[in-house]
């Protein structure tokens, strides 16, 4: 037995687990984590994980491995099952309202007895989540290292050290010492900032002292309250709305974002020319970018708003005399060619990490893709520029509602964002359609084909 | 068409024994008062299709609530656990450390006690505290074990409210395990309780 994902949860787990592997395709083959029922554990029918052998070679890919890989040296018989939460209650009745957080529990009232996992993949319904540093102040809690703490809880359930033995925190006898030094582990991966391993406290939101999740457009803006995290957070609202696959995309895209950004942020809060320099050249062009397809696929704004949001993002790149440049470094490092000697110094320290937003596909759709569109085209057809991005969006990758009722209400949502641009529709229902073949009529009838 | 609320104390029968000595510590006007709950729900709560993934359909609360003593009360503002029960159409929200035991087959190997987002209430004066949950509610299946079923939370007709306050507020504190800080979530301040009909319109 090893770890296996509950069908059943509400939110999900793929972008977690992936993130825990390092992004190693050879986890589940690559797959969502839902994308073959195999096996019954206790009366839920369950999701076992596959993980042939780690690509990656990182300590968290390494212990995912463990966890999945029952010949690799453990040998335990309990498995260990993983039910992602959209926010909302323990579903068993134990953990309370789990919403911004997670609980690990052993039921040994089945045989073989269950480790449960239930955790809140939803980043507290969107609000964000925090837990604390050594020198008190509130750090963000990303869903991966989440789920990598729940799991750390099982895995010492699993080899019987439970709790596990720590001296760090000498009056704490718990396994939450322990749990959180295998957390830092991932947070060091990530290049975030490392948790207080004798401080257990956290919450919903930014914590007392401010943080929120939006990494960069907060260090380059130096608060978590500008007016630039405000229009990004109202965006995020409007989309998530109106639609649930909307909502699951953009969810999927802070997933990724939480890889590679709090580096990031990390070396522009030290460096005001480089602070500056991102600000111009990326954070507002591309809230420039997002209004403007805000404006022309949520249809709640008229002509006007689309004008407006066509000059915000015309003058955003013209106050960008760099962007060309940096438009063809980015189409330089996506496709992997290595940077020129003589690249901006700024770049080439923050390389390692773009190069790792280009290998993901969210986050290299939701950023990297308009900021290059912007510099490619010149601005001379904005609009349609949008709508080949918006008809890029790797819809065809998120999790279906199971209901077919409900798979369809979301199509007929979803096919109102393109209503502007009726042939991005149909270039992104040709995905849609080779990857749900058994839904081509409705797809059809909401004109995607 | 607003309806009328209506409030009513709600029986002590469920109050843990500590909670009832901590009460008879105090004089009921230095307990906050519970006047009224408001409920809203956000748009996406009527659009999206119950059980969607993604969707973050809420209920959004607002316990109105009144500090009659003379010192400022810090209320607890964090929803700990909710229920809702589609027969009754009661809605239960625990502003409040959950006093429910765990059962015997049940070993909990992770502990995360959060402190509760606090709202101070000044002394002699009413406040709202805003508190959001998800409008479903997950629950066993009807076989028990594992299997689970996801409800939207449906009409409301009364909301059951369980509300913990105190004179001082109440933080995890560095280097303390968490069963020394559960215990004293559990044992800070004092916990009101009320039933009532919710100031909302009517649902179908």
């Amino acid at each position: 037995m090893s770890l296996f994902v509950d069908p059943n949860g509400t939110g999900d787990a793929t972008t977690d687990l992936f993130t825990i592997s390092s992004s190693d395709g050879n986890f589940n083959g690559g797959a969502p984590v839902t994308a073959t029922v195999v096996t019954n554990i206790g009366n839920v029918t369950a999701t076992q994980l596959t993980y042939p052998s780690v690509t990656t070679g990182t300590a968290t890919a390494n212990r995912l491995f463990t966890l999945v890989t029952t010949n690799s040296g453990l040998s335990w018989g309990d498995p260990i099952l993983i039910t992602p939460l959209n926010g909302g209650n323990d579903p068993y009745g134990f953990g309370g309202n789990l919403t911004g957080n997670g609980v690990t529990y052993v039921d040994t009232s089945v045989t073989p007895n269950v480790i449960h996992v239930v955790y809140d993949s939803s980043q507290c319904l969107g609000q964000g989540m925090f837990v604390f540093d050594t020198g008190g102040n509130a750090i963000p809690d990303p869903s991966p290292v989440v789920l990598y703490h729940e799991l750390s809880h099982a895995f010492h359930r699993a080899i019987q050290q439970h709790p596990f033995p720590q001296t760090t925190c000498p009056a704490d006898t718990s396994d939450e010492p322990a749990a959180e030094t295998d957390e830092n582990v991932l947070r060091s991966q990530l290049g975030i900032a490392l948790r207080d391993v004798c401080n257990h406290g956290g919450g919903c939101g930014g914590g007392p002292t401010g943080g929120n999740g939006c990494f960069i457009v907060s260090a380059t803006t130096q608060s978590a309250e500008s007016a630039e995290i405000h229009q990004l957070r109202e965006l995020r609202q409007r989309v998530v709305a109106k639609s649930s696959l909307g909502a699951q995309l953009i969810e999927r895209i802070y997933g990724e974002y939480y890889q590679f950004s709090p580096a990031i942020a990390s070396r522009l809060e030290q460096d005001d020319l480089a602070r500056m320099a991102t600000l111009w050249i990326v954070v507002r062009p591309l809230l420039a970018w997002y209004t403007l397809a805000g404006a022309l696929a949520l249809k709640e704004a008229g002509q006007k708003t689309v004008d407006e949001a066509l000059c915000e993002v015309k003058k955003a790149c013209s106050n960008n005399f760099m962007g060309p440049y940096i438009g063809s470094m980015l189409k330089t490092i996506r496709s992997g060619e290595p940077m020129p000697e003589d690249a901006p110094e700024m770049l080439l320290d923050f390389e390692t990490r773009l190069r790792q937003a280009a290998k993901l596909p969210y986050a290299s759709w939701a950023i990297l893709d308009p900021l290059m569109r912007m510099q490619e085209t010149g601005q001379t057809d904005l609009v349609h520029e949008v709508s080949q991005w918006l008809a890029a969006a790797p819809l065809e990758t998120l999790k279906r509602p199971a209901n077919v009722a409900e798979l369809e209400d979301q199509l007929e949502i979803l096919a109102t964002f393109y209503d502007f641009a009726p042939e991005a529709r149909r270039l992104a229902g040709s995905r849609l359609a080779a990857a749900w073949p058994d839904i081509a009529a409705a797809l059809q009838h909401y004109g995607f084909v | 068409m607003a309806k009328k609320k209506s409030v009513k104390e709600k029986p002590k029968k469920d109050l843990s024994k500590k909670e009832s000595d901590r009460k008879k510590s105090m004089t009921s006007d230095k307990l906050a008062k519970i006047h009224g709950v408001a409920i809203s729900r956000t748009p996406q709560a009527a659009e999206a299709a119950p059980g969607v993934p993604g969707a973050r359909a809420t209920l959004n609360l607002g316990v109105d609530v009144e500090n009659p003593g003379d010192k400022p009360l810090y209320v607890w503002a964090t929803a700990k656990d909710y229920a809702y029960d589609p027969a009754t159409r009661v809605l239960s929200v625990d502003l409040a450390e959950p006093i429910k035991q765990l059962p015997p087959y049940i070993k909990m190997i992770s502990d995360h006690p959060r402190a509760p987002a606090q709202v101070v209430v000044n002394p002699k004066s009413r406040a709202t505290i805003k508190v959001q949950i998800p409008a479903k509610v997950n629950r066993p299946g009807p076989q028990g074990g594992p299997a689970w079923v996801e409800d939207p939370i449906g009409p409301i007709d009364r909301v059951e409210v369980r509300l913990q306050h105190a004179t001082e507020p109440i933080h995890h504190r560095a280097g303390e395990p968490p069963p020394e800080f559960r215990k004293r979530l559990r044992e800070h301040g004092d916990v009101v309780q009320a039933e009532i009909t919710p100031a909302t319109e009517k649902e179908k």
